[in-house]
C-alpha cells in the first residue's frame, strides 16, 4: 500500500513537472534577432516612428510618492519621468543634454546660468518661466524636501522671464545632472497651490504625458500631453504602467500578451529569452555596481591591511562568470567602463597570496566577521560565493540574512555590523557618488575613512566644470579611496535589460538604468 | 430569545476589537527599522531623523500613540499614508472591494468543490470515486498555492491563452472580464479551502451516516438522496461552518501571496508593501480591516451555529 502511494505520488509530480517544463520552453526557436542590443540602440533602426496606440508596460515597483522632492525610491524615476521634464537631461552616456533648460554656462565656478526653454506649458496651463524654476528649486531646497542635492546653491535669482541665475555656497560640479535627478523636475507652482498636501496625489509637470489614475501597486495610466513642447512628440497616445513586482508574473504578462514591455529581467531569464523569436531585448551596463560595505571604525575593518586584503580576496571574475552569464562586468572601482568618468587603468588581481601577506603584515592570520546581506536569492549567491572565495586568504565570513530595510538601518544608521553586502545604486553625476560613498562624510562611508589627499582631490572635483579634467580626477580618487585605503569593496557592475514586444521600437537603455518609456513607439 | 443572543455576541466583539487593534500596535512597533529612516534613507542626519520623528509623532510612548491612533480610528480616521500621502481609510477601502470579490469566489469554489468531493467520495466508500475524492483532498491541501498558481499560469495564460495572467477587473465594471480575471487566483487560493472541506465534510458524513437515525430514516423508505439532503448534510455541515470561518481568515492571509503573483491591487499586496516600507499607519489600518473581517466571520459563524443546532444554546 505504502509503496503504490509512494509511486503514485511520483508519477503526480512527475507529470507536474513535465507540465512546468514544457512551459518553460515552449518557444525554442532558432536563432534570434537581440543579439545587436548590446549597445542599447536595439530597436530604433529602419522605419520611421510612427504616431498613435498605446502600451502596456510592466513595471517593478510602484512610485514611492509622486511628489520629487518627497519620493524616497530609486526606483521612481522611470514613472516620473513621463509626467515631468527635466531641466537638464542626460543621454544614454550619462553626458549632459538640453533639457527644459536650453543651456547654461558657469561664469564663474560658483555661479550656474540656466537659460530656459521659451513657449513650454504645465499640464494645468502654467507657463514655465524663470519664476516657476526658482519656486521649484527653492522648494527643492526646503526644510520639507528629501532632496539633498542641491545643499551647495546659496540662492535662486530670476534674472530674466527666461533666465535664472544660480549661486552657490562652493563650488558644484554635480549639480549639472543633479538637474536631471529630481532636483530638476519641474512641478507646476500653481498646481502645488491648489492641491498642498494632497499634490502627490495629483502631479502636475511638464512632461510629454500627464498622469490621469492611479490605482496604488495597481497601474498608473498616462495620457499624452496635448501641448507638450516638443513638437510631434510623443509618439503614443498613452501608456498603462501595471505594477507586478514578482518577475515571473512580469514574464507571464508579456508572454500572455497582456504587457507589450516589462522593466527588469534578470541575467537567468535572460539567457532563455534571447532563444525567443517573440521577444526583443534591450540589455545596456549601469553605473549601478553590487558592492560590500565596510565600517571602518568596527574590527576587522579598523586596519586597512585587512581590507586590502579583503580587495584582493574575491575573484571578481569568476563569480561574473557563473551568477551573470558573462553580462556582468568585475568592478574594480565605482564607474563602469563605458562611463566617462572611469580610470580604464584600475584593477585589483584576486591574489589570495598577496591577501594572506598583508594579514599577516596586520598582525592577524584569520579574520572573522558578519556580513548583513539581504535576504533574496541573488544577493545570497553573491555572498555564499564570496564566502567561499575568501576562506582561501584566511576570512570567516558568518552571512546574517535580513530583510533589506532592516540591515541597512543595522548597517548606516546603528552601525552594529561590520560588513554589508548590498548595492551602490549609481547616481547621474560621478561627484554625487563621489560625495556620498567615498568622501569621510559621505553617508555610505559608515566609518567615515578617508585621507586630506583624498578631500582635496574631491573638492577640486567638485570646482572643475570640465569633463576631461573631472573624468582624471575621478580616476585618481578611486585609485586612492578604493584600491589605496580599501574604504569599500566593490564586486560587480550588472546590466540592466528590458524585454519588449518586436513591435515596440524607440527604446534605448541608458547607463543609469533608470528606462524612459516617453518616447517610445509601435510599429505595425 | 435570538436578538438578546446576537446582542451579547457584538458585545464580545468590542473587547475583542481593542485586544487585537493594541496588539498589532505593539508587533508593528516591534518589526526593526524605523519609518523615519526608511523615508529619508541617505538623507538621515540625526537632525532631521529627530524632527521627523516628531513630526511622526514615534518619540511618544507606545500606549500614547496607540491610544491617539485609537481616538482617531474611532472617528473614521485612519490617518495618511507615510509616503504616498494617500488617506489610509480611502486606501483600505478601495483594496478591500477587490480582496474581498476574490477571497468571496475562492469561498465558492471551496465550498462547491469540497461538497461535491466528499458527496461523491461517501455514495461508494472505498471505491475508485472515494479514492480520486481523497486523492484530491490530500493534493489540495499539500500544494502550495503559489506554486500551483504559476503552473496554472503558464498552463491557461501563456499557453493556451485562455485567460489573463494578471490583473484584475471588477465585476461592478465588467461581470465578464471579472470572470475571467478572478477564476484562476479564486481557485489557487481556493483549492486549499476545498480540500479542507472534503476531509472534514467526508468524515463527519461517514459518521452521521453511520448512526441510528439514518438507519431509521432507511427503514422508512426514504431514498438515498432525501437521507443526505435532510438528514446527514444538515448534521455533518456544523464542523464545516467551523472550518468555513476559520478559511476566511486563512484566505485573507493567503491573498498576500495569491496577489503578488496575479499583480491583483488588493489588500495582501497593501499589507507587503507596507510592511516592506515600514508605512506603519497603512498597516495599521490593513491590519484593523482584516481583524474587523475575521471578526464579524466569527460573528457569523456562532449565529449559523445557532441556526443549525437548534439544540446549541441561545443564552
Amino acid at each position: 500500500m505504502k509503496k503504490v502511494r509512494k509511486i503514485v505520488s511520483l508519477v503526480l509530480l512527475g507529470t507536474l513537472l513535465f507540465i512546468a517544463g514544457c512551459s518553460g520552453n515552449s518557444s525554442t526557436s532558432s536563432n534570434n534577432q537581440s543579439s545587436g542590443t548590446k549597445d542599447g540602440s536595439s530597436s530604433t533602426e529602419t522605419s520611421e516612428p510612427k504616431k498613435g496606440g498605446s502600451i502596456a508596460v510592466a513595471y517593478d515597483s510602484d512610485v514611492s510618492n509622486y511628489d520629487p522632492i518627497l519620493g524616497n525610491s530609486g526606483n521612481d524615476h522611470s514613472l516620473l519621468y513621463p509626467v515631468y521634464d527635466t531641466l537638464v537631461n542626460y543621454n544614454n552616456e550619462l553626458e549632459p543634454e538640453a533639457g527644459l533648460a536650453e543651456s547654461w554656462e558657469t561664469p564663474d565656478e560658483k555661479t550656474i546660468v540656466l537659460h530656459l526653454r521659451e513657449g513650454v506649458t504645465f499640464h494645468d496651463g502654467t507657463p514655465f518661466d524663470a519664476e516657476a524654476v526658482k519656486f521649484n528649486l527653492d522648494r527643492v531646497r526646503s526644510e520639507e524636501s528629501n532632496i539633498s542635492d542641491l545643499s551647495s546653491v546659496d540662492s535662486v535669482e530670476v534674472v530674466d522671464p527666461h533666465t535664472v541665475k544660480l549661486h552657490l555656497k562652493q563650488p558644484d560640479s554635480s549639480i549639472i545632472l543633479a538637474l536631471s535627478d529630481r532636483s530638476g523636475m519641474m512641478v507646476s507652482p500653481s498646481a502645488v497651490e491648489k492641491f498642498g498636501a494632497d499634490y502627490g496625489q495629483n502631479p502636475v509637470g511638464a512632461g510629454p504625458f500627464k498622469m490621469v489614475n492611479w490605482v496604488r501597486n495597481g497601474e498608473i495610466q498616462l495620457e499624452a500631453y496635448e501641448n507638450y513642447w516638443q513638437e510631434g512628440l510623443p509618439y503614443l497616445d498613452s501608456i498603462n504602467v501595471k505594477i507586478m513586482p514578482d518577475e515571473n508574473t512580469r514574464l507571464n504578462a508579456l508572454k500572455s500578451g497582456q504587457v507589450q514591455f516589462y522593466w527588469n529581467v534578470s541575467p537567468d531569464n535572460s539567457q532563455v529569452l534571447k532563444n525567443d523569436q517573440s521577444i526583443a531585448l534591450d540589455t545596456k551596463m549601469k553605473v549601478a555596481f553590487y558592492n560590500i560595505y565596510l565600517n571602518t571604525t568596527m574590527a576587522p575593518f579598523d586596519k586597512k591591511e585587512v581590507r586590502q586584503a579583503f580587495q584582493h580576496a574575491i575573484n571578481r571574475e569568476s563569480i561574473v562568470e557563473a551568477l551573470t552569464f558573462r553580462e556582468g562586468e568585475a568592478a574594480y572601482q565605482a564607474f563602469p567602463k563605458d562611463y566617462w568618468a572611469s580610470n580604464p587603468e584600475l584593477t585589483i588581481p584576486y591574489d589570495p597570496e598577496k591577501s594572506k601577506e598583508l594579514l599577516k603584515a596586520a598582525g592577524v592570520e584569520n579574520v572573522s566577521f558578519d556580513m548583513f546581506v539581504p535576504s533574496a536569492p541573488f544577493y545570497m549567491r553573491i555572498g555564499e560565493a564570496i564566502k567561499g572565495q575568501v576562506k582561501e586568504a584566511g576570512f570567516d565570513i558568518n552571512i546574517e540574512p535580513m530583510e533589506l530595510t532592516k540591515g541597512v538601518a543595522l548597517y548606516f544608521n546603528e552601525k552594529q555590523i561590520p560588513a554589508n553586502l548590498t548595492a551602490w545604486t549609481g547616481r547621474p553625476d560621478p561627484q554625487q557618488t563621489v560625495n556620498l560613498l567615498l568622501s569621510g562624510d559621505g553617508f555610505y562611508n559608515a566609518g567615515g575613512q578617508t585621507t586630506d589627499e583624498i578631500e582635496d582631490l574631491i573638492t577640486k572635483a567638485a570646482s572643475s566644470y570640465d569633463q576631461q579634467e573631472r573624468a582624471e580626477l575621478y580616476g585618481k580618487i578611486n585609485e586612492l579611496t578604493i584600491i589605496d585605503e580599501a574604504i569599500t569593496v566593490p564586486i560587480m557592475f550588472t546590466p540592466s535589460t528590458a524585454a519588449m514586444t518586436p513591435n515596440v521600437k524607440g527604446f534605448s537603455g541608458t547607463l543609469l538604468g533608470k528606462p524612459k518609456f516617453s518616447f517610445l513607439w509601435l510599429e505595425e | 430569545m435570538f436578538i438578546k443572543f446576537l446582542f451579547r455576541r457584538l458585545l464580545y466583539v468590542i473587547p475583542m476589537l481593542i485586544v487585537t487593534t493594541l496588539v498589532v500596535f505593539s508587533l508593528i512597533l516591534l518589526i526593526p527599522g524605523d519609518p523615519a529612516l526608511a523615508l529619508l534613507g541617505d538623507n538621515a542626519t540625526d537632525e532631521k531623523l529627530a524632527q521627523l520623528r516628531t513630526q511622526l509623532g514615534l518619540d511618544q510612548p507606545v500606549l500614547v500613540q496607540y491610544w491617539n491612533w485609537l481616538m482617531s480610528a474611532v472617528q473614521g480616521d485612519l490617518g495618511r499614508s507615510l509616503f504616498t500621502g494617500e488617506y489610509v481609510s480611502e486606501a483600505v477601502i478601495s483594496r478591500l472591494g477587490v480582496t474581498f470579490q476574490v477571497v468571496i469566489t475562492a469561498m465558492i469554489f471551496s465550498f462547491i468543490l469540497g461538497m461535491f468531493f466528499a458527496i461523491t467520495s461517501i455514495l461508494k466508500p472505498n471505491s475508485w470515486m472515494d479514492y480520486v475524492a481523497r486523492f484530491f483532498g490530500t493534493l489540495g491541501t499539500a500544494i502550495p498555492n503559489f506554486w500551483l498558481a504559476m503552473l496554472l499560469v503558464v498552463l491557461f495564460s501563456v499557453n493556451l491563452g485562455w485567460l489573463p495572467a494578471t490583473g484584475f477587473t471588477s465585476v461592478m465594471e465588467h461581470p465578464i472580464g471579472f470572470l475571467k480575471s478572478v477564476l484562476l487566483p479564486a481557485f489557487c487560493l481556493g483549492a486549499f479551502g476545498a480540500a479542507q472541506i472534503t476531509r472534514q465534510l467526508r468524515s463527519s458524513l461517514i459518521e452521521v451516516l453511520d448512526s441510528d437515525y439514518i438507519r431509521t430514516a432507511y427503514s422508512k423508505g426514504l431514498l438515498l438522496w432525501p437521507v443526505i439532503w435532510k438528514h446527514g448534510m444538515r448534521n455533518a455541515l456544523l464542523p464545516v461552518v467551523t472550518t468555513v470561518g476559520l478559511m476566511f481568515g486563512n484566505m485573507l492571509g493567503a491573498t498576500v501571496v495569491i496577489e503578488s503573483v496575479f499583480a491583483i491591487p488588493g489588500m495582501g499586496q497593501l499589507a507587503v508593501n507596507s510592511i516592506l516600507q515600514r508605512d506603519f499607519p497603512m498597516l495599521q489600518g490593513v491590519v484593523l480591516v482584516m481583524v474587523v473581517l475575521v471578526l464579524i466571520i466569527n460573528f457569523i459563524t456562532d449565529v449559523l451555529y445557532g441556526v443549525l443546532d437548534p439544540r446549541i444554546e441561545l443564552d
